[in-house]
């Protein structure tokens, strides 16, 4: 039967379900985990597992990034970093990829040489192995170029933190970073800004920072995740439906990059939306507070910030926000792929 | 008092609310009313009514070209698609608007019609001149801002000699509009915030106009939160002295506006009379295109019948787009109609009022 003879009320798979939102989460929620007797509640960015009284954690991540070269990385760099990261912010050190390509017929070689340089050296830079992998070839027009899976294992190394059932009121809300520059790059790389030096993607393995954070917080830090698709936005309503509290974040105090900023209201996109890549949003204790910004600061370089505090608990959570003029809003959970303006 | 103090006691912000605080204390309620979808939004971002002072309110008006365009338009775009078998190509924001019997764009791209998304009209020239076996049709959606360009595609097109290129222009005026809420004595608006980049084009002119027939207020303002905080600073000035429509978005929108757009758009389009969602059908507010460029014309070379819109729907889009109701008081926000499921076109565009309200304003949720 075509497709085009399906009846009006059929429904399909759309863009919106791949863009981590509430789409995303409803198909996992109600069609692919039911269906392979999976534990909502333990739906992390990794899965923890106990061998043997190791205990690991295990994640997997495909990247379909395009165009797969971009102003700071291409879809090598963001596949190591992306999976390391997933494992770092569980609290685990990483251990092993594998590497799945999926290449379309008609690619040249040395792009893939190129890639594969840089797949090398950011698994260097996180100090991971990949340890087997898989190539297939597919014809022209059956996938844009390349689509790459990495899935990884790492060893959970920090029993004492991440407890959320510790979060309380007040505790803080830190971002080791500005927020959305990589998606903001990866858009404003179609269009001819001339903005190449001064506009690149944030990708970069954050377990060497995220080590330091739990080595010396312990159990002050409560709470971790890196906010890649749906960005801050998503991220935070995930969070305050995760601890069933609301939040309240302070506009001023969220670091964004000026360029990122300047090309994102250029193209209608709301930056709060838009993917990192190479930072994380932690949960610590508020006495904690500017210990947490000293130490990601000495780690990596770059200045971190309290972007607000754990509000009250409520059984309809809610993320408030103080608009830098003094207004208040709720930052709701995006929900599609973001359209430029039209006029 | 420290330094850090004294900077953050006197923000700019904070002395535009200090003159709003100090002249809205003398007034009665006053409705301002913005038209234009990029205000929406930046209002609703900034958290702005909730800054101003309870008896200032601000409401939307019919800004959004996608939530304007009527149903019966978006019927046609459908049967133009379908029935030519013709490639479309968009802006984004249309393709989840619903049409009279629920079918979308989105829907028929999903059952494998080739429907594409663009970001300026200009890049249809390139899409068109490469695959000179398929005819294309560009749905022509925007009010000033927009027209300048589709227009100068549209010469462009010709000057390249395309024969596979055609436009439906549903574009619209928002001076129209704007006398035809002041007559309605339904909608109470005692001011306009004027849109930014509409009156680059226009200038400031047609609201000059409506200031001395109707002693309307109007502010050409910008989108920055601190704009409107100002714009509304002005508008409340010429509540206290007198509608004398001015500019507050001085660093783009000169008086007479932009010449060599306005030459373009006349060179293209004619006026028109044109259906507006919620409204009704407004004198002199649409742009058709003008007989020497008929060839570009979709509604000539993919005519359709048009079939008035059956429209028995609880959706109330038509009285928000006037300003009589807001998103607040509709049935259907936060039970059956969301930004991912949209039941009317103020839902579904990224810059509708709904959406701004469900995205940003949203405080009270459903029992």
């Amino acid at each position: 039967m075509k497709i085009s003879d399906l009846p009006l009320n059929t429904e399909f798979i759309q863009l919106i379900h791949g863009s981590g939102g509430h789409a995303t989460s409803k198909l996992i929620h109600k069609l692919i985990a039911p269906k392979l007797g999976m534990d909502i509640s333990l739906l992390d960015d990794a899965a923890t597992l106990n061998l043997n009284g190791v205990n690991l954690a295990f994640t997997t991540d495909s990247f379909v990034v395009s165009p797969y070269r971009f102003p700071g990385g291409d879809i090598g760099k963001l596949s190591v970093c992306g999976t390391v990261n997933d494992l770092a912010v569980q609290g685990a050190e990483p251990i092993a990829l594998s590497l799945s390509l999926i290449v379309e017929e008609g690619l040249p070689l040395d792009e893939l040489e190129r890639l594969m340089e840089s797949i090398s050296t950011a698994s260097l830079e996180a100090n991971v192995k990949i340890v087997t992998g898989d190539t297939k070839v597919v014809g022209k027009g059956s996938c844009d170029k390349i689509f790459i899976n990495t899935s990884g294992i790492g060893l959970l190394k920090f029993p004492a933190a991440l407890r959320k059932h510790m979060i309380v009121p007040s505790d803080a809300i830190v971002a080791s970073g500005p927020v959305g520059t990589h998606g903001v790059a990866v858009m404003g790389s179609r269009f001819d800004f001339g903005l190449q030096d001064d506009l690149v993607s944030d990708c970069q393995p954050l377990n060497k920072i995220t080590s330091s954070v739990f080595t010396k917080l312990e159990g002050d830090v409560k709470w971790m995740r890196d906010p890649t698709r749906g960005g801050l936005s998503n991220l935070l309503n995930e969070l305050c439906r995760d601890i069933n509290c609301d939040l309240e974040i302070i506009e001023r105090q969220i670091p964004i990059q000026k360029s990122a900023k300047l090309v994102a209201d250029m193209l209608g996109i709301d930056i709060l939306e838009s993917a990192s890549e190479g930072i994380f949003i932690c949960i610590v204790s508020n006495s904690r507070t500017q210990q947490a910004l000293d130490l990601i600061e000495k780690a990596s370089g770059v200045k971190a910030a309290c972007i607000g505090h754990v509000g009250q608990p409520s059984n309809r959570p809610r993320v408030f926000l103080n608009t830098a003029v003094g207004g208040k809003t709720i930052v709701n959970q995006p929900t599609g792929e973001q359209l430029p303006r039209i006029c | 008092m420290r330094i850090k103090e004294l900077v953050e006691k006197y923000t700019p912000e904070k002395l535009f609310m200090n003159n709003i605080r100090e002249v809205a204390s003398s007034l009665p309620e006053v409705r301002l009313m913005e038209v234009c979808g990029t205000h929406t939004m930046s209002i609703a971002r900034n958290g702005i009514k909730h800054l101003l002072p309870g008896n200032i309110k601000l409401i939307s008006g019919p800004g959004c070209p996608v939530c304007v365009s009527t149903a019966e338009q978006i019927d046609q775009s459908i049967e133009m698609a379908k029935r030519y078998d013709v490639s479309v190509l968009t802006f984004g924001d249309i393709l989840r608007v619903p049409g009279s019997n629920g079918d979308s764009l989105a829907n028929l791209r999903l059952r494998g019609h080739d429907i594409r998304v663009i970001y300026s009209p200009l890049d249809c020239l390139r899409i068109a001149e490469e695959n000179p076996s398929r005819k294309y049709l560009f749905l022509s959606v925007g009010f000033e801002t927009t027209a300048p360009i589709a227009a100068a595609t549209i010469i462009k097109a010709r000057d390249m000699k395309l024969h596979n290129l055609f436009f439906f222009s549903m574009h619209k005026l928002i001076p129209p509009a704007m006398e035809e809420l002041l007559l309605d004595e339904n909608c109470n608006i005692d001011g306009f915030i004027c849109p930014g980049h509409v009156s680059a084009i226009i200038g400031l002119n047609p609201y000059t106009e409506l200031s001395n027939k109707y002693g309307a207020p109007c502010t050409v303002t910008g989108f920055e939160a601190i704009d409107v905080l100002q714009g509304v600073e002005m508008l409340l000035d010429q509540i206290v002295n007198g509608a004398n429509a001015d500019i507050q978005y001085k660093r783009c929108v000169k008086s007479e506006g932009n010449q060599t757009a306005l030459n373009i758009m006349g060179t293209v389009f004619d006026t028109v009379k044109a259906g507006w969602r919620g409204i009704g059908t407004i004198k002199d507010s649409g742009l058709s295109i003008k007989e020497e460029f008929s060839f570009f014309d979709a509604e000539i070379a993919f005519s359709v019948p048009v079939k008035p819109a059956d429209q028995k729907t609880k959706c109330i889009c038509g009285q928000i787009l006037k300003g009589i109701k807001s998103p607040s008081d509709c049935s259907l926000m936060n039970k059956a109609c969301f930004p991912d499921r949209p039941i009317g076109p103020c839902m579904v565009s990224s810059e509708g009022a709904c959406a701004a309200y469900y995205k940003y304003e949203n405080i009270r949720l459903a029992a």
